[in-house]
Parts: C-alpha cells; sequence; structure tokens
C-alpha cells in the first residue's frame, strides 16, 4: 500500500479527535480504492507511521471502524483487519436510529429536505436544457423499476442530487447531499410501512414534468408536497418502531 | 455605442478566453504526454505509479501570474485488463494555496461513488478520441464547484488508455471578460454552445442561466482551434 499521508490531508485545526481523525482517513482511503475490499491492511506500527499519529489512536480509530464493520479483525498471529466487503451500514444499526431520533428531529430534517430539493426543482424549470430533463426523467424511472432497497435509496438520493446539478447550483446540491446522506438510510430502512419505489418515483416524474414545461412554481409546488409526505411516512414508521 | 466599438470589445474578450484555452490545452498535452509515458512499460501501471504525474500536475497548478489559472488538473484511467479505475487529480484552493491531492469515491458500492467514466468531460474525449471542452457544470462528488472541464484522451498503442483533464472554474472567466472588456458601456455575454451564461458583466444575464431569448446587438463565435467538436462558444453584447 502506498503511503496514505501524501492523499490524505491532515486538517490544520479540527475539533475532533486524533482518532476520529483517523476513522475519516481511512473510510476515505477504501472509498477513493486505496484499500480494497478484503485487502489487508498493514501492521498497526507501520500504518500509524504512515498516518503519523500514536498506535493509541490507531487503535482507538480500528475499534470504531470494526463497530460501523468497515474493517474486520482475526486476532492470533496470522490474525490482522481485513477491510469487509460490506459497504451499507448494518440494516440493525439503521432501524435503531430510526427508531430513537425523535420526530422532532426527523421534521427538522425533513424541512430542510423539502426546502433545498423543491428550491432545486424551481431553479432547474428555469434553466434545465432538454438532455438534463431527459437524465432527471431516467433516474425517475429507474426508481419504479428498483428491486433492492439498496438501489431504490441510490437512485432516489441521485435523482434529488441531480435536481441540484440541473438547478446548476454547487451550493444547494451541496446541501442536497448532505441532506440525503442523513435522511436516505432512514427513509429506506428495512421497516413495514415505508411507501414502495413506484411511489416517490411517480412524484419524481411529476417534478419532471413541471421541469420540462418551464414551470418553477409548479415544480417547487409538488417537490414540497412530496417531501412532506415522505416525512409523515418517515415519523410514522418512526413512531411504529418506538411503541412496539 | 458605435457598431465598430461593440466588436471592437467583443474580440478583444474572444482572444483572451481563446489564450486561456489554448494554454490550457498545452498544459494538457503536457500531462496526456508523461500519463502515456507510464504506460510504456512491460506491465501496466498500478496505482502508484500514477503518483509520479505529481510534480507536473502541482507544477502546472502553481503557475505564476495565475495563467491560466487552472484550478484542478489530473488524469483518469480507462480500466482495462490489469489496469484499475484510477483517478489522479490534484486542485489548488485558490491562488497560492498549496496543491493537493483530490480522493474521488471510486467505490460503486457507496452512495457518493464519483463514476467519473461517465462523466460528460470523460466520455466525450475517450470514445470520441477527440479534445473536449464541457460546461459550465456542478462537479458533484468532485470539487462542487462551477466547473468548465478541458480533456484530451490519452492514446497508448492505438487505445485510449485514460483522459487528461484540467478543470477551469465559471467564476474566473468573469475575471478575464472584466478586464479584456475595460468598459461598462455595455452588457456582454460569454455563453458556451448550449446557450448557458458562462460568465458576463450583468446582473441580467446569470452564470448558468440560459441565453435562449437574447436579442444581441453584437455577436461572435469563439473559433474552435483545439478540435473540441460542437463546444464553439459565443459573445453576446446585449446592450
Amino acid at each position: 500500500m502506498t503511503s496514505l499521508a501524501a492523499y490524505l490531508r491532515l486538517p490544520g485545526e479540527s475539533t475532533s479527535s486524533r482518532a476520529e481523525l483517523v476513522v475519516g482517513q481511512l473510510e476515505s482511503a477504501i472509498a477513493v480504492g486505496l484499500i480494497s475490499h478484503g485487502e489487508r491492511l498493514p501492521p498497526e506500527s507501520d500504518l500509524a507511521a504512515q498516518l503519523g499519529v500514536s498506535i493509541g489512536s490507531l487503535r482507538q480509530a480500528l475499534t470504531v471502524l470494526r463497530e460501523k464493520g468497515v474493517i474486520l479483525t482475526r486476532p492470533g498471529r496470522n490474525g490482522g483487519s481485513v477491510v469487509s466487503d460490506a459497504t451499507d451500514v448494518p440494516d440493525r444499526l439503521v432501524v435503531d436510529r430510526l427508531r430513537n431520533t425523535p420526530a422532532e428531529h426527523l421534521r427538522d430534517l425533513g424541512d430542510l429536505r423539502a426546502s433545498v430539493s423543491a428550491s432545486a426543482a424551481r431553479l432547474a424549470a428555469d434553466r434545465g436544457t432538454e438532455p438534463e430533463v431527459d437524465r432527471l426523467a431516467d433516474l425517475a424511472e429507474r426508481l419504479a423499476r428498483a428491486t433492492t432497497r439498496g438501489s431504490a435509496r441510490r437512485v432516489d438520493s441521485r435523482f434529488h442530487i441531480e435536481l441540484g446539478v440541473v438547478a446548476q447550483s454547487p451550493r444547494l446540491t451541496l446541501e442536497i447531499v448532505r441532506c440525503q446522506g442523513e435522511l436516505a438510510p432512514l427513509r429506506w430502512a428495512p421497516v413495514a410501512g415505508l411507501p414502495e419505489p413506484a411511489v416517490p418515483a411517480r412524484r419524481h416524474l411529476q417534478v419532471v414534468e413541471m421541469i420540462r414545461r418551464g414551470d418553477g412554481a409548479g415544480a417547487h409546488a409538488v417537490a414540497v408536497a412530496h417531501c412532506e409526505a415522505e416525512t409523515r411516512a418517515l415519523i410514522d414508521a418512526h413512531f411504529t418502531l418506538a411503541e412496539g | 455605442m458605435a457598431e465598430p466599438d461593440r466588436q471592437a470589445n467583443l474580440d478583444a474578450v474572444a482572444r483572451a478566453v481563446e489564450r486561456r484555452i489554448s494554454g490550457t490545452f498545452a498544459a494538457l498535452r503536457e500531462v496526456s504526454a508523461a500519463a502515456a509515458e507510464l504506460f510504456g512499460g512491460s506491465a501496466a501501471p498500478a496505482k502508484a505509479e500514477f503518483a509520479r504525474l505529481q510534480p507536473l500536475l502541482v507544477g502546472l497548478l502553481e503557475q505564476p501570474a495565475g495563467d491560466p489559472d487552472i484550478a484542478g488538473i489530473g488524469f483518469g484511467t480507462v480500466p482495462r485488463g490489469p489496469v484499475p479505475p484510477w483517478m489522479e487529480w490534484w486542485r489548488a484552493d485558490g491562488a497560492g494555496a498549496p496543491a493537493h491531492f483530490v480522493a474521488h469515491n471510486l467505490n460503486p458500492h457507496n452512495d457518493n461513488f464519483y463514476d467519473y467514466q461517465h462523466g460528460d468531460w470523460f466520455s466525450s474525449a475517450a470514445s470520441g478520441r477527440r479534445s473536449s471542452v464541457f460546461g459550465p457544470y456542478v462537479d458533484t462528488g468532485g470539487t462542487n464547484d462551477y466547473t468548465v472541464t478541458l480533456s484530451v484522451p490519452v492514446v497508448v498503442s492505438g487505445e485510449v488508455a485514460g483522459v487528461a483533464g484540467a478543470d477551469l472554474t465559471a467564476g474566473s472567466f468573469e475575471r478575464l471578460l472584466l478586464r479584456a472588456l475595460g468598459s461598462r458601456d455595455f452588457e456582454v455575454v460569454l455563453t458556451n454552445s448550449r446557450t448557458r451564461v458562462i460568465a458576463s458583466n450583468t446582473p441580467h444575464w446569470l452564470t448558468g442561466g440560459l441565453a435562449r431569448r437574447a436579442a444581441p446587438l453584437a455577436e461572435l463565435t469563439l473559433a474552435d482551434h483545439w478540435g473540441a467538436g460542437e463546444t464553439p462558444w459565443r459573445l453576446l453584447a446585449t446592450s
């Protein structure tokens, strides 16, 4: 493995602990492909030296990564840490998070998501070109055809993000990415009662229709209604879990 | 304002824009040559091999006098056989800031996967085997800037081994436009071939908007010196 230090910038000032930074850097390295799935991590002393941290901080970070399911560790002489193949957050953790997140938090997150997605939809109606709108339509259709929760979640998030892209808005897009990052795993959690892909797909197609017609106000209205319905469904699922 | 003055001003802006694009393609030819060399050995280059491009990439980013003011530059592989997917991409966050590696998410199973092979800048150069000028667009998962990306295919033994690309921010074209214009007596808009506004000197034409309904008093299509296909940009004087 090449030296990670050259690739991963250590931020100058950060309130995160050393261990948290190392967790972020290792996850980053895996995401980038510097460390492949199934690949063994170097011995602790080597890795700590490469990252420029103490063995203590590294061990703390490895513990967090183990708990997250990002690495698997086999004890003993031939043991060591290996990057696991599972890249999704374990279902159990997502369900726990949905159960334990108060409805107020979900509502607040849903409000922000509705605000940014709908604003992007409105701008997209004004600024989108034909091929860009076609790309949005394609994402909506792919959601309708999604057969797994993971693929539905990915293409659903990509649709919202693409709204920001067609809106030509880097900041809105970044905010949508953040919202989807937090909301999408919960919205697509393996619990009963959350709408099947065909439902949001229909709404997405309606938004696309408005955008194609250049109707910004209409696109905004449909997007808000859709996001609010999703927030309510999510809160409903939360209460079912919390009371069960 | 007399007609000839408008045209002269548009010409000045056009020349400045063309100089900047030419300068960037010259930089990309250097990157392309260096990348091609990495494929010269008997074995396909591993990810670590592409780190040898770093001194060249960093040097091109840290040009003096901010000319041609490249915001990001690098190389993406066409994965084939033993050649892995890889983006050796470096960026400088503004004048004087040190260049740094940009860690793109290359894990296809991850929600934030950066599918560079399907990016327009990459695919038009790779499959079209030609220079490309793409944008402006929101580079999600990459720089998150509003970006114009220039790219050239890297051909090794008749095959496209990868694409070298360079990012210019849409915002940096405003500086160039204002400097070349020297006056604010009329409104000038720089658009791409799809009428999307790259830069202007007026709040009437916002970057990212479409200048479809503009009724220009003078206009000029930039020459496509770089063989970049249907990407000729236009300059409009709208008042």
